[in-house]
């Protein structure tokens, strides 16, 4: 008798305050987009059955409040994490100075088993604005994605719905992966069938 | 502990039933002679008697502290049943009374008849008869949209065999109520369904015979509502109200007695254990278990361990020991206690409930045993967890209801009980000297008794005082919410326990222990639980501040928690340092792979859950770190705190060889704690810096939520450390368990801001080699000198060896001057000079400076480039301009200043390459400024070692600035005046023309005032107008005709102009034609338009005496000047009505305002002399 760990595949978005992780969440999981912004408080999620290389899986996306950084999730909220998206806003270089810390900081938090191979997506977020505004360098994006282990890195607009979808696939693909090595490490605590009489007769069983 | 007080008191003789009906307050007596008797209370106690079945302890918490109850006789119904028809022939004595709040009635049990009352005014309005008889009736709701609570009430009676319950599990669709009775003849089961207030359906199932003369002692209602779990003495069953599969029914796991189409009945006979224990004390049991084997008090029986269900076993045998010395306990109770029933009571149990945590559990006293009821339509099977700790505990009492989430209510013919249900410890004894025949549990914390002399005793239980007076005594000692002196922890106090269980003093689990203190932290742990859980919180306290009260309750339970995990600590390190040293499993150890992963398993469920606990309740870090540590960390609490911790010395002292916590859990389960220690401390931090003053953070448990300061994290009889010293503990601890046992989260914990003991850090990071995390280190304390001067000296000492994965020193020193900041370029400037001179080969020199400051780096994009420019120019001149280059063609920079210094290299050597790389330079980016360009090149030009072709290049690259300057006119004036070009003249015009076609034929006419300037026309001469009749067909479309014409020189040949002007005829007769066609169509739609509104105006309508006022509904006098207003009511209907009528509309809004004639035309209508109107209304 065992039980099995459910296929759930638990996505944790981070980045700072206003770069576009709620829209995303929303793109994708509603393909709705909302132009207010509304500061998420604590944490929050939607679910999205996903279908990656011929498995199906539920994808739990959690979305993070940017403004408290790591002040009121605990260690508990990170644990059983199957992958992490880091988000940065094209026109914000700050944001994108801070996608490193964001990383050390999960990692920190979130105790995973193997910190070297835990699967990270960078996305590049709000690519929809104009040219001039945008003023994080894609090949910097590009060599830190590199520099942080060749991390898959994409470039979205929740607004426009560009590359959403592609991002969230590569997401899911990565955390399927992530969730399969944690669950072969995973090991059940079998319970044994024993031979009690209910009916308090004595036990009639020989072993 | 509680303490129960008698409130109130009613004697009523002949009593055969007694009904509380919590949501009007009312208690119902029902008398042998028929009577029933109503009693209701003096007080409004809705907020303590009501909302009996809410699990929302919120809402409780709110509620103000409860009053003592009192009931008085309210009525007296007299033979409530007589007048029931054929109630002669009928035995209607009353034998029980059930209450469905659901459906307002209440349900009085005869012998072979229910009769249903309206609960209101206890109206007889229906009655269902059974020839069978009635045996035992239970009514039971399940609730909607209401999370995992079930309280029973009262509990399994064996007196009346009557029971009533009300279960709430969240599911969708109306409350469904069922009223579930077995028949005394038949053996058949009966349920009646009621959706909302409406009867549903009925189904019936038959026991099979060899159940025929069991009792059922417990039912719930399961698998949301589509099921039945009942208990008898023979087993446990499920009854599926619907079909289900067949395959499910062969399934081995369950036995199908019956598959009627009133569902299936299947009987549960698949039971598990857990291979190992589940929670923390279960595994000290069961390693404690594992060593006082070994020493002879149990018969060790390892010889088979590769069978782990055995080790279970032999754990329970060793508990044997201890429940053997708890009996002799009560055997000794017994003595003055001659009237307690046999010891065999609790068999009578198999009682079921669910309490918070959403789990469907069946106490069994048979087996003694509780089971996890683990529903599935294909396998359903229980886990058993041993109980025989529980039952020896209470092994009188035969009577058993789940009051609350974590309290059972235990009783007997004159003892009262509340016990933990898990553990069986008691939290209230009141002996009834009269005798109990039943007691009836109300809402809140109140319970009745109905003695054996029927008398109705109400009791109020509530926190005992001296409870109260401990807690006062915390007070009085503690001012500050610091953690207390510890060193308790390690007296046994036998003065402390000396409650009903805690008297263990002088029996322990084995002889090394002696556990009462142990004993008695754990049940004061388990009950302040309780109270802090339980949804009565507020009213148990006796207090004239409760919600303070119940802050030093969870500030004791944190307390007592810490203390009792530590303690657990201590066994777990003490049992395993035992069994290490003793000499027969020193063998297993090494050999027994299954002996030691069942100690591993111990271990980490040990482990988990002390820390988990830790984490909870906010363990202070200091102790936590002394106590539990290895000696290689908890080192660090006196070095960094510079406080002397004596307890720390005295217990390692007594541990002789140390233990240490299991690297897997270690990073497992104890880095958690450290964690989120770290958080609180640093969230804590933040609030101190931002507010300057005190700031606070909040401790959350239940439902307190308390602010602390750093003193919460502190411990007594210590001085204040500053919050950034604890934090730099906590910081500096967490960074020596990961360099211990998890390397790889060294780096991102070093990057990330802290306050680690840096001297801690640089000696560990350097005695590793950790050189990637120290560089990482020195960096984020901006500490690049130290960082540099030290991989510098490493260089020194080690040259070109390398020191890690493909790493030389040198390359570090790269990497570390790459992340060198805009601040730091003078450093980055030395070392690198530094490094380079020690680099002979150009071209590895080359790579460097490239590696360094030609990247994408955002660090490298926010240097000052000209800096960089500058410096590289006096190293390496062909690399300055590449990393010109790299600047303005990578990364865009747009420093005007680098332009120039670019278009100057260029300039400076002018070649084949550098030439095109100007012109793509001038000619694509639009970020330089284009008047210095002018300059430059100017000045270039005037250099006189230029040869022509090189001054005609570079005048042709002014032009590129020019067009940037909108100064065309000099553009054309150096294209074709000066470098005769015309191609290029005519490209550049047509560029221009396409971005603003009145620029474009300002500059064509410009173009053409100098063909004829420089053509220099001489009539006749057709050579000299060559160029001119080229540029006149390129541009015949372009040119203004009249501008042209006025410019062309007198006497040039019709011919030659003969395209142009044939081009400007065609063109200007099309335009007239357009211009012809357009008036033509607006002629047409005049006319179209004069005809609609003429077609509105002929409307009319003809007002005499037959129309009458839609709103006055009186006719039109034809001899009256009134206006009226004639229009469209919004459903499109026409009206007419008086002028004042249809003023009083107006205002009433009935009418849309858009819907009435405009007042300036109709109010002055006469009905004499009627006139047309157009009405334009519903456009």
């Amino acid at each position: 008798m065992s039980t099995r760990k459910k296929n759930i595949l638990k996505v944790i978005i981070l980045g700072d305050s206003g770069v576009g992780k709620t829209s995303l969440m929303h793109r994708y999981v509603n393909n709705k987009y909302s132009q207010q912004y509304k500061a998420t408080i604590g944490a929050d999620f939607l679910t999205k059955e996903v279908d990656v290389d011929d498995k199906v899986a539920t994808m739990q996306v959690w979305d993070t409040a940017g403004q408290e950084r790591f002040q009121s999730l605990g260690v508990a909220f990170y644990r059983g994490a199957d992958c992490c998206v880091l988000v940065y806003d094209v026109t914000n270089t700050k944001s994108f100075e801070n996608i490193k810390t964001w990383r050390d900081e999960f990692l920190v938090h979130a105790n995973v088993s193997s910190p070297e191979t835990f699967p990270f997506v960078i996305l590049g977020n709000k690519i929809d604005c104009e040219e001039n505004k945008k003023v994080v360098n894609t090949k910097s994006a590009q060599e830190l994605a590199q520099s942080l282990g060749n991390v898959p890195l994409f470039f979205t607009s929740a607004k426009d719905a560009i590359n959403v979808d592609n991002a969230f696939e590569e997401i899911a693909r990565n955390a399927l992966q992530q969730n399969q090595n944690d669950a072969d490490a995973f090991e059940d605590d079998f319970n044994d069938a024993i031979n009690i009489q209910l009916d308090g007769e004595p036990n009639s069983c020989s072993c | 502990m509680l303490r129960s007080r008698l409130v109130n008191s009613i004697n009523s003789s002949g009593i055969v039933s007694v009904l509380a009906i919590d949501d009007s307050c009312r208690l119902l007596v029902a008398k042998n002679n028929g009577d029933i008797e109503v009693y209701i209370t003096d007080h409004d106690i809705n907020g303590t008697f009501n909302n009996s079945y809410s699990s929302d302890s919120s809402n409780s918490l709110t509620e103000s502290v409860s009053i003592p109850l009192k009931f008085k006789l309210s009525q007296i119904y007299s033979n409530l049943l007589r007048n029931l028809p054929n109630a002669s022939n009928l035995d209607l004595h009353i034998q029980d009374m059930l209450y469905s709040e659901q459906l307002n009635t209440i349900f009085i049990k005869c012998k072979s008849m229910l009769v249903l009352l309206n609960s209101a005014n206890l109206q007889v309005y229906d009655k269902i008869y059974d020839k069978r008889g009635i045996n035992q009736v239970w009514v039971k709701t399940y609730m909607d949209n209401l999370n995992n609570s079930s309280i029973t009430k009262p509990s399994d009676d064996n007196i009346n065999s009557n029971k009533v319950c009300n279960i709430n599990i969240g599911s969708n669709g109306d409350p469904i109520t069922y009223l579930v009775y077995s028949t005394t003849k038949a053996s058949t089961l009966r349920v009646l369904f009621w959706r909302g207030r409406t009867y549903n359906q009925m189904l019936e199932i038959n026991l099979p015979k060899h159940l025929k003369d069991q009792t059922i002692k417990s039912i719930h209602i399961v698998s949301k509502g589509d099921a039945m779990l009942f208990t008898m003495s023979s087993g446990v069953y499920i009854w599926y109200f619907k079909e289900i599969k067949n395959d499910s029914l062969s399934n081995a796991s369950s036995k199908a007695f019956s598959t009627q189409s009133s569902g299936a009945l299947l009987k549960i006979s698949q039971v598990y254990s857990k291979r190992y224990p589940d929670n923390v004390v279960d595994a000290i049991f069961s390693l404690k278990g594992l060593y006082s084997t070994e020493n002879g008090i149990s018969t060790p029986s390892f010889s088979s361990l590769g069978n782990i269900p055995m080790v279970s076993n032999d754990s329970r045998q060793t508990k044997y020991t201890f429940w053997r010395s708890v009996e002799k306990k009560y055997k000794k109770k017994d003595t003055i206690e001659p009237n307690m029933v046999s010891s065999t009571n609790y068999k009578d149990i198999r009682y079921i409930f669910e309490p918070s945590n959403n789990q469907i559990l069946i106490l069994d006293g048979i087996t003694q045993n509780m089971f996890t009821v683990d529903i599935d339509d294909q396998e359903s099977k229980l886990i058993a967890v041993d109980k025989k700790q529980f039952f020896q505990w209470n092994k009188y009492f035969n009577h058993c209801e789940n009051i609350s989430s974590d309290l059972l209510l235990l009783h007997n013919k004159n003892t009262i009980k509340f016990v933990d249900y898990n553990n069986g410890f008691t939290f209230l004894e009141e002996r009834i000297d009269q005798g109990i025949k039943k007691v009836i549990n109300l809402a809140g914390i109140y319970y009745i008794v109905w003695t054996l002399d029927d008398q109705l005793l109400m009791y109020i239980y509530q926190v005992d005082d001296d409870e109260g007076e401990h807690l006062g005594g915390y007070l009085s000692t503690h001012n500050s919410p610091r953690m207390s002196n510890v060193s308790l922890l390690y007296e046994n106090n036998p003065e402390n326990s000396n409650d009903s269980q805690s008297h263990s003093s002088e029996f322990s689990i084995c002889a090394m222990y002696h556990d009462s203190n142990f004993y008695h932290l754990w049940r004061k742990v388990l009950f302040y639980r309780f109270f802090l859980k339980s949804p009565y919180a507020l009213q148990l306290c006796i207090s004239d501040d409760p919600y303070k009260s119940l802050d030093i309750c969870a500030m004791k339970l944190r307390e007592l928690t810490v203390m009792w995990c530590l303690q657990m600590f201590d066994a777990l390190q003490n049992t395993i340092v035992g069994l290490r040293n003793n000499n027969t499993y020193k063998d297993k150890l090494k050999s027994k792979q299954s002996f030691i992963e069942y100690l591993n398993k111990l271990e980490e469920v040990i482990i988990r859950d002390i820390f988990n606990m830790f984490i909870t309740m906010w363990a202070p870090p200091q102790l936590i770190i002394l106590k539990t540590f290895p000696k290689e960390i908890s080192y660090l609490v006196e070095l960094i705190t510079q406080q002397e911790h004596k307890c720390n010395s005295l217990s390692s002292q007594n541990k002789g060889e140390s233990y240490k916590i299991n690297p897997i859990l270690i990073k497992e389960w104890v880095l958690p704690y450290l964690i989120d220690m770290r958080r609180h401390l640093r969230n804590l931090l933040v609030k101190q810096q931002k507010s300057s003053s005190e700031g606070t953070i909040t401790w959350n448990y239940e439902s307190r939520h308390i602010s602390q300061d750093l003193d919460f994290f502190l411990l007594d009889s210590h001085d204040s450390i500053k919050i950034e010293t604890m934090v730099s503990l906590v910081e500096t601890v967490l960074f020596k368990v990961y360099v211990l046992y998890v390397p790889s989260m060294v780096g991102p914990f070093i990057r990330v801001e802290n306050l680690c003991y840096e001297e801690v850090v640089i000696n560990d990071l350097k005695e590793k080699k950790m050189y990637q995390e120290l560089l990482d280190f020195y960096y984020h304390k901006e500490v690049h000198h130290d960082a540099l001067e030290f991989l510098f000296d490493l260089n020194d000492k080690f040259k070109d060896n390398r020191i890690g994965p493909n790493m030389s020193i040198k390359d570090f020193i790269i990497k570390y001057l790459m992340l060198l900041p805009n601040e730091n370029l003078d450093d980055l400037f030395f070392y690198l000079t530094k490094l380079l001179e020690q680099i002979s080969d150009i071209h590895v020199r080359n790579n460097v400076l490239v590696s360094i400051f030609e990247n994408c780096n955002i660090i490298n994009l926010k240097r000052d480039s000209l800096k960089i420019y500058s410096y590289l120019k006096n190293i390496d001149k062909a690399l300055s301009l590449e990393y010109l280059e790299f600047i303005i063609h990578t990364v865009y920079d747009i420093n005007p200043k680098m332009h120039n210094y670019l278009v100057r290299r260029y300039i400076s050597d002018l070649n084949d390459i550098n030439n095109k790389k100007l012109q793509d330079f001038l000619k694509n980016n639009s970020q330089y400024n284009p008047s210095d360009i002018i300059v430059l090149l100017k000045n270039a030009i005037s250099d006189e070692t230029l040869t022509p072709e090189m001054k005609n290049f570079v005048l042709l690259m002014q032009v590129y600035p020019y067009y940037r300057l909108h100064k065309h006119e000099i553009s054309i004036d150096i294209l074709f005046n000066k470098l005769g070009d015309y191609k290029e003249a005519r490209e550049y015009c047509n560029k221009v023309y396409l971005a603003n076609r009145t620029v474009g034929s300002g500059i064509l006419l410009y173009l053409l005032k100098a063909i004829i300037e420089k053509s220099n026309y001489r009539a006749g001469d057709h050579s000299s107008n060559e160029l001119l009749v080229i540029f006149l067909k390129d541009y015949r479309d372009k040119l203004d005709i009249v501008q042209t014409l006025k410019t062309l020189p007198v006497g040039l040949p019709v011919k030659d102009i003969k395209d142009l002007l044939v081009f400007a005829i065609r063109h200007q007769k099309t335009k007239d034609e357009d211009f012809s066609l357009k008036k033509n169509i607006m002629q047409n739609e005049l006319t179209n338009l004069n005809y609609s509104i003429n077609h509105k105006s002929a409307k009319f309508i003809e007002v005499n005496s037959n129309n009458i006022c839609y709103v006055c509904k009186k006719k039109f006098h034809s001899l009256t000047t009134d206006s009226v207003f004639w229009c469209y009511m919004p459903n499109g209907k026409e009206i007419i009505v008086h002028y004042n009528c249809g003023k009083s509309l107006e205002k009433r809004s009935v009418i849309n305002k858009k819907n009435l004639l405009p007042t300036n035309k109709a109010e002055k209508m006469d009905l004499s002399a009627l006139r047309r109107y157009v009405f334009e209304n519903n456009k």
